[in-house]
């Protein structure tokens, strides 16, 4: 193993050793990636497909601000997308009544979900995974029902809010554009996160998720550490929703709440909650998939059967999901490149093709 | 082995007059220790004796009713267990307790916690300081394997590893978080006798690296007189005797209460007097509950270890 080579030399820190220690190269690599990405997807997807990209990135990130509970700390939540109506409703409300500018109120939508990361975090700290899970529901609930539907000045009532995509200097108003900006927040929330959950800070929070008990004994404080990850859930949350409400450009008080929290809550499962890359691929199951599947109209009814099984794949089988089972056949593959990183290229490439394929078979949406 | 210093070491730990009761329970009943710098410290004592107990007040799992814990002539009586841990207070459980969904590379940062200090943006926004310091303490992890060779299971979760690599990396894991001082709770309970014998001179080692105090459970009692330079004996929430490992296993009423009979003191025969009945206890209430039948079974324990032990 590389191991007993690294330990030869005169100080040898392992990769696996020192979360900082080596990144670059993996910050290099996704750079570019992004700006292919940025680049490619306008250019090449058409307006719709660069739309639906956006929605994705969107859904990665409420995805994102989940697993920053469930998979760093060990929290169930059922209200994320609470929190990012509160975030969208939020943006809208201040950008509406107080003519604030798209960055303040993107600023804003992240502040106003402090208090309900205070307000939920603190019981929490006494509960524990189905009755965290319920109290997160209820609480969930209760905002729904006292802000969203109870007070239309902030939700717009049952007419809904509307919004402009924002101009700042260039317009952000075209598809591409606003695409380009989605892919700047994504990009810096992941990055913030990626670099702290491989420091002290994030390995304080897998440690006090695994065990309460030694954590504290090793001089962790695990309230701190709860609590940072109930705020930084919030504030992810809370630009993902200024961010969608933004992209939709209008919205209603039915697309937050708890059917949101659900979709997000099977896609962080399907996708993998350990994991950041959990967030991409799970957003990339629920949301991009599902699309293209749409596009052929025999094959639509059968998606909410195959997220179906894509959760009992993972209850049975897969508990580290979509990001858990990536990361098995990369380390398949890394075992003896030679041949079979030419099977791993044949199967991505039979992916795209089927991808391909669906998208100009049905046609939708003038891709 | 080196047996009590003539000069008495500066003392790092006492505990005085400490008191707990649960319900109408007294399981610690005014007991007072010390450890000096550098000291290795057994406690022996049958089960439900409160031994278990009295490192959970050390360690800030229970609040003691009355009686104070001072550390480095510091008074801890009233801090978290966590802060108390950056004090440099370190300990093991009964069973190993570690984070196995981490690498074993993991565990040791983790134990290294209290070494670092940057906060959640200097991390996030790879300030050089911060990643000086990831650098800085993933060499002191590197170093840690040098004294316990755990490298081959480097990249290993945790959770995956034998139950004996896995008390050899808790121990890892506390040289790692250096504790000034360090209590084990029965760190030979189950695992194979061949790692038995290798844990005496590891622990050895680790004071003579690291010059921390330790303060040990045992109920293998060739283990704990082998390493101790002084020990105590309790029996009821009490301490029924203090001296050199000698001192005490000779002390009348250890024989009585736990040694069972003379011949079973002796070194070298390693299980003679293991009255390990019923330890269901770990923490909170459930100590107090396993006390009710521990003081119990340990006395049947006791029993048994006269009665039924060829010795």
């Amino acid at each position: 193993m590389s191991v007993a080579t690294a330990r030869a030399s005169a100080f040898p820190i392992p990769r696996s050793v020192g979360g900082a220690v080596g990144a670059r190269r993996q910050m290099a690599v996704s750079g570019a990636a992004l700006a292919v990405a940025a680049v490619a997807i306008p250019a090449l997807a058409g307006s719709y497909w660069t739309f639906v990209a956006s929605y994705f990135l969107i859904y990665a990130l409420i995805g994102l601000s989940l697993i920053l509970l469930m998979g760093f700390v060990g929290q169930i939540s059922l209200m994320a997308g609470t929190v990012v109506g509160i975030g969208a409703f939020t943006s809208a409300a201040v950008e509406n009544h107080f003519g604030w500018p798209f960055w303040a109120s993107v600023l804003a939508a992240t502040a106003a979900t402090l208090p309900f990361s205070l307000a939920v975090g603190f019981p929490a700290l006494r509960l524990r995974g189905l009755y965290l899970a319920i109290a997160t529901l209820a609480f969930g609930r209760l905002i729904e029902e006292l802000l969203f539907r109870g007070w239309p000045w902030f939700s717009g009532g049952f007419a809904g809010v509307a919004v402009r995509r924002p101009s700042l200097g260039i317009s952000f108003a075209s598809d591409a554009r606003y695409f380009w900006l989605v892919l700047a927040f994504f990009a810096a929330v992941v990055a913030f996160v990626y670099n702290f959950s491989r420091s002290r800070i994030g390995r304080a929070m897998r440690a006090t998720r695994d065990n309460e008990l030694a954590a504290q004994s090793m001089g962790v404080n695990i309230v701190k550490y709860k609590m940072m990850a109930f705020f930084l859930s919030g504030a992810v949350a809370g630009v993902a929703g200024a961010l969608q409400i933004h992209l939709v450009k209008s919205a209603t008080l039915d697309g937050y709440g708890f059917y949101l929290s659900f979709i997000v809550f099977i896609m962080v499962v399907i996708g993998g909650a350990r994991s950041i890359w959990g967030a991409v691929l799970g957003g990339w199951f629920m949301i991009v998939q599902t699309e293209l599947l749409r596009g052929v109209e025999w094959l639509t009814r059968y998606t909410d059967i195959g997220i179906g099984v894509g959760v009992l794949w993972v209850v049975l089988s897969n508990p580290e999901g979509l990001a858990g089972f990536f990361r098995d056949r990369w380390a398949w593959v890394r075992e003896k490149p030679r041949w079979r990183a030419a099977v791993a290229a044949l199967f991505a490439a039979a992916n795209v093709a089927t991808f391909w394929l669906l998208i100009h078979y049905g046609q939708r949406g003038g891709a | 082995m080196t047996g009590a210093p003539e000069v008495p070491s500066p003392t790092l730990f006492e505990c005085l007059d400490v008191c707990l009761s649960f319900g109408g329970l007294q399981v610690l009943d005014g007991v007072s220790m010390r450890a000096g710098e550098g000291e290795i410290v057994g406690i022996i004592g049958p089960n439900g004796a409160g031994k278990t107990t009295l490192l959970n007040v050390v360690s800030g799992f229970l609040r003691a009713d009355t009686g104070r814990v001072l550390l480095g002539g510091k008074d801890i009586s009233g801090l978290l267990p966590y802060e108390r841990a950056a004090l440099g207070l370190g300990r093991t459980f009964q069973q190993a307790l570690l984070y196995p969904s981490l690498t074993v590379a993991e565990n040791l940062l983790v134990s290294a916690h209290r070494h670092t200090r940057k906060g959640l943006l200097s991390t996030a926004l790879r300030r050089r300081a911060a990643v000086a310091e990831e650098r800085a303490a993933a060499e002191r992890v590197v170093q840690t394997m040098d004294v316990i060779d755990l490298a081959p299971y480097w990249g290993a979760k945790a959770g995956a590893l034998s139950y004996g690599t896995l008390r050899m990396l808790e121990l890892a894991c506390l040289l790692a978080q250096t504790p000034r001082f360090l209590l084990l709770d029965e760190p030979a309970s189950g695992i194979a006798q061949k790692e038995t014998e290798a844990l005496g001179p590891l622990l050895a080692r680790v004071r003579e690296e690291t010059g921390t105090t330790i303060l040990l459970i045992e109920h293998d009692i060739p283990l704990i007189a082998g390493l101790s330079d002084r020990m105590y004996a309790m029996d009821l929430g009490r301490v029924i005797a203090a001296g050199t490992p000698g001192q005490v296993l000779e002390h009348p009423a250890v024989v009585a209460s736990y040694l069972g009979s003379k011949a079973a003191a002796r070194p070298g025969r390693p299980g003679a007097a293991r009255a390990r009945a019923g330890r269901a206890r770990t923490g909170g209430a459930g100590t107090g509950r396993a006390r009710t039948g521990g003081a119990g079974t340990g006395r049947a324990g006791r029993a048994r270890a006269a009665g039924g032990h060829p010795s």
